[in-house]
């Protein structure tokens, strides 16, 4: 396989360049501490970063140190060798990452030499899953506990109405929230059994301001991409994510989200996009390529640039009261479900796991995104290896096609390069583009 | 009953004119669970026009059946037509999904499943949740439920898919008018039960010892058949159904042979390929015994992949599928609270491996003792492609089985069932090596 000359990727702000030297200091604490067999937890999206923060616990992403690893091209190493054990392809290339570095983790003793973090992602001494996006997360850590290392995991189960169910029945709404007020209970007994901590709630409190701070921003930041031209673009958006996972609930994080916001807004104010000649405003759907990040770039240079993206959306959901914060950390969960019900839920694929990540589709918040953003395409990422979040981007491009925005689905995966070729989506993308030309001139 | 919205326009009648004669049908093995399942499909709409009662189709085996029963309606388990086409699915969603999904929806899309006045999904896996939401978009009935149903086996966990029993009830109750009392849910429960039974009379047939220095008394692919329909009949003729299967098939083992019930049994064409070990029959030749398989996985709705494996000189005497045994071993308990039997039932004794039941191994010793009691050389894993849940389990699966000293085998498959050359050669390799 050749090296695909998009794997470099080139960021517009200088906030998320900053990022170069913000995360290496924050890991270089995190590993420091690592080395005093501190407890530390492998966790999943979905298991709330400042329940983190709150009991100190010491935390890795295996699905983060997924896309990392891919942005370094060493995730097809780690592939092939769970592959070699009997893990599918068709298995989300994040899980057989972390179970390809596991089994040689396992065999020698030590973090592969690969790992693009130093000491790789140390040794768990607990898992906390959570079933909050998809299905392989009920087998990822349940296998890594079966077959590389016996620790005690605890996988969090919150559900959400599916469309056709009436989240504002107080009978529903009790119905769910009781399920996840009573996981969210277990899933603290299990932290605090496991690290010996108690729960302070109200450094948990505090915490959560914080992040909701950084969040907030965050949000204002995105919205400001409705300017033409757009002020920012999908490298950066995809970069700057990370700050969530790792710093949220940190002064750090408030600062920089505060930075970004306050740069972006002067572009907006001077007009500055990330292309000069702005042609095509598009919306992005789906996990990125991580190992390709430069297909962005890419389309830049052809003047398009991805004014939205359907992953990672925070949206409004977590302007919740924080006087209770353990009530807040749910109640921001079900906020996200009742707005996807509210933007128009008959139109969504699923709305079973409250993350609906890929599922706002079909909703009526697609005509919003439409107009505010003033977007006319849509690429659609097919995630070969990720069906939770690419199946039902067919419905989504039927459901753009009635708003009159023509959509590219295009298949590869975020992890794993090998059924990339850069060839191909040139053409595919040029081909797209003409497509949307034609549009504009009245065609179809 | 509305059609699907016609989005999808000539492409649908592209696909539907290509419809069997397609290169993707093809092969003289997919004949015969087509005809049965297009009998049992055809028993169906007879039984609705007679009845009047309404079809409900259900996916999957947690939204529980006699809840429909019991709601007046008549449960019609909802299984695919492998090898067919599913090109119709094409204009709704992608190819990169369950192939069994796929092609439920493109049955759905070109037509074949408009006997049905509703449809009920339970959230097993992602793709089946999926499957809903698109199909009651393009397509809506005039009853659908998603069931909500839990991963965990927790407290919380039970006692939500207790209450998601309530509310499934409720909206059955509201679409058929029909009041579900407990009398009446005991009733359907005692008559689904008795069922159970009687399936589990039919594997005793092939527990070893049931026939000492023989074949087992029926064969995989027999029962398969017979189990295919306890999904689409009605309680009581389907009990009908077993209890003649069962004289014939204990008749059989008392005269000695398996030839003399093949022909009441085989429906369709007759297996073209040669045996390349023993008879067709599943007699053993020169005193040694077939040796006896288990098959685990994914949806095994098309007795043809039973057949391959018997024609590779094995006998299928017990399986961990989800239209099989899991399906069929226990009863469910009639407890006071009926709704309690139901969720020991359908969340925690059914064992779908979509349900997290922790890390370690202790959650496949069921297999074990089932391949224990019934004898078994090896295993033989069927995955259909896309299917995560069972493809997440294989590795841990296999090592745990070879711990024990029972070799896995695995096929992974695009759900065609289609004898291929290389899926034979992978199938003897290991039979002969049992
Ligand atoms: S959402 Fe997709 S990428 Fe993330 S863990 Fe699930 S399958 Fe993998
Ligand atoms: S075969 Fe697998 S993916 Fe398909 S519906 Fe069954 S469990 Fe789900």
């Amino acid at each position: 396989m050749s090296k695909s000359e998009m794997s470099r990727a080139k960021r517009h702000l200088e906030t998320t360049a900053k990022m170069k030297e913000m995360l290496p200091r924050f890991f270089m604490r995190m590993i420091e501490r690592r080395f005093s067999n501190e407890p530390l937890a492998w966790c999943m999206v979905g298991v709330p970063p400042e329940l983190l923060k709150a009991f100190d616990l010491l935390f890795e992403w295996p699905e983060n140190f997924g896309t990392m690893c891919a942005s370094r091209l060493v995730a097809p190493r780690f592939i092939e060798v769970a592959e070699g054990d009997g893990y599918s392809p068709e298995l989300c290339s994040y899980v057989t990452n972390t179970m390809g570095y596991c089994k040689l983790q396992k065999e020698t003793g030590e973090a592969p030499p690969e790992s693009p973090l130093p000491g790789g992602m140390g040794n768990p001494t607990m898992l906390l899953g959570s079933g909050f996006i998809c299905e392989p997360r009920w087998k990822w850590f349940q296998s890594i506990a079966t077959r590389f290392i016996d620790i005690p995991v605890y996988s969090s189960d919150p559900l959400a109405p599916p469309w056709d169910i009436d989240p504002k029945d107080p009978r529903i709404e009790d119905h769910y929230l009781t399920l996840m007020r009573e996981d969210l209970a277990n899933q603290i007994e299990f932290i605090e059994k496991h690290t010996g901590r108690k729960l302070d709630l109200n450094l948990l409190r505090e915490i959560l301001e914080r992040s909701h701070e950084a969040l907030g921003y965050w949000r204002d930041t995105l919205a400001l991409r409705k300017a033409v031209p757009s002020p920012m673009g999908s490298t950066d958006y995809f970069h700057a994510i990370i700050p969530q996972m790792y710093l949220v609930g940190d002064e750090e994080a408030v600062v920089f989200y505060r930075e970004m916001y306050e740069e972006v807004k002067d572009r907006v104010e001077q007009g500055i996009g990330v292309v000069e000649d702005e042609k095509y405003r598009l919306i992005w759907f789906g996990l990125p390529p991580w190992f390709n990040m430069g297909v962005f770039n890419y389309l830049e240079s052809l003047g398009a640039v991805f004014a939205y993206e359907s992953t990672y959306n925070v949206g409004d959901y977590f302007e919740v009261d924080l006087s209770d914060p353990l009530e807040a950390i749910v109640k921001r969960t079900w906020q996200r479900a009742v707005k996807m019900h509210e933007f128009g839920a008959e139109t969504m694929p699923e709305l079973c796991n409250p993350a609906v990540f890929g599922g706002f589709s079909g909703s009526s918040l697609l005509e919003e995104l439409v107009e505010d953003f003033k977007l006319n395409g849509a690429v659609l990422h097919l995630t070969r290896s990720c069906r939770a979040v690419s199946f039902g981007e067919v419905h989504t491009k039927n459901r753009l096609a009635k708003l009159g925005v023509p959509g590219l689905i295009f298949e590869s995966d975020m992890a794993d390069p090998r059924m990339w070729s850069d060839a191909q989506i040139k053409t595919r993308l040029h081909a797209f583009l003409e497509t949307i030309d034609a549009k504009k001139r009245g065609g179809n | 009953m509305k059609k699907f919205d016609g989005s999808c326009g000539s492409r649908c009648d592209k696909a539907r004119e290509r419809g069997k004669t397609s290169a993707e049908t093809g092969g003289s093995v997919a004949v015969a669970p087509e005809n049965t399942a297009q009998q049992l499909e055809a028993e169906v709409r007879r039984f609705k026009e007679q009845s009047g009662r309404p079809v409900i189709g259900y996916l999957c085996c947690f939204a529980p059946p006699e809840i429909i029963a019991a709601a007046g309606a008549i449960p019609f388990r909802i299984l695919g037509r492998s090898g067919e086409d599913n090109s119709a699915a094409d204009a709704y969603v992608e190819p990169y999904g369950c192939t069994y999904v796929r092609n439920i929806l493109s049955r759905a899309a070109n037509g074949n499943l408009d006997f049905m006045d509703g449809l009920v999904i339970s959230h097993s896996c992602d793709m089946v949740q999926r499957l809903y939401g698109i199909w009651t978009y393009y397509h809506p009935f005039d009853y659908s439920y998603l069931f909500n149903v839990p991963h965990q086996v927790s407290p919380p966990s039970q006692r939500f898919f207790k209450r998601e029993l309530a509310f499934f009830q409720e909206s059955l109750e509201k679409f058929t008018g029909v009041e579900v009392t407990d009398g009446k849910l005991r009733r359907a429960i005692e008559a689904y039960n008795r069922n159970r039974s009687l399936v589990r009379e039919l594997y005793r047939l092939r527990e070893p010892g049931v026939r000492p220095g023989k074949g087992p008394g029926i064969k995989g692919s027999e029962v398969l058949e017979l189990l295919m329909a306890g999904g689409a009949l009605p309680e009581d003729h389907y009990y009908l159904l077993l209890e003649s299967a069962l004289a014939d098939y204990r008749n059989r083992s008392k005269n000695g042979g398996t030839e003399d019930v093949d022909d009441q049994t085989e429906v369709g064409a007759e297996e073209s390929r040669p045996a390349s070990q023993g008879g067709l029959s599943g007699e053993p030749t020169g005193g040694s015994r077939r040796p006896r398989v288990l098959v685990w996985g994914s949806i095994i709705d098309d007795p043809a992949f039973y057949r391959m494996i018997e024609n590779a000189g094995a006998d299928v005497v017990a399986d961990d599928t989800c239209v099989g045994f899991r399906t069929w071993d226990q009863d469910v308990p009639l407890a006071d609270d009926l709704y309690e039997g139901l969720k020991d039932h359908y969340l925690l004794n059914f064992q779908c491996p979509r349900t997290d039941r922790g890390p370690g191994t202790a959650r496949f010793d069921y297999i074990l003792q089932r391949a224990r009691a019934y004898e078994v050389d090896g295993v033989i894993g069927y995955t259909i492609s896309f299917c995560d849940p069972h493809k997440f389990d294989y590795p841990d699966l296999r090592d745990y089985l070879k711990a024990e000293g029972l070799p896995m085998l695995l096929i992974d498959d695009n759900y065609s069932f289609e004898p291929s050359g290389a899926i034979e050669t992978r199938l003897q390799a290991f039979i002969e090596m049992l």
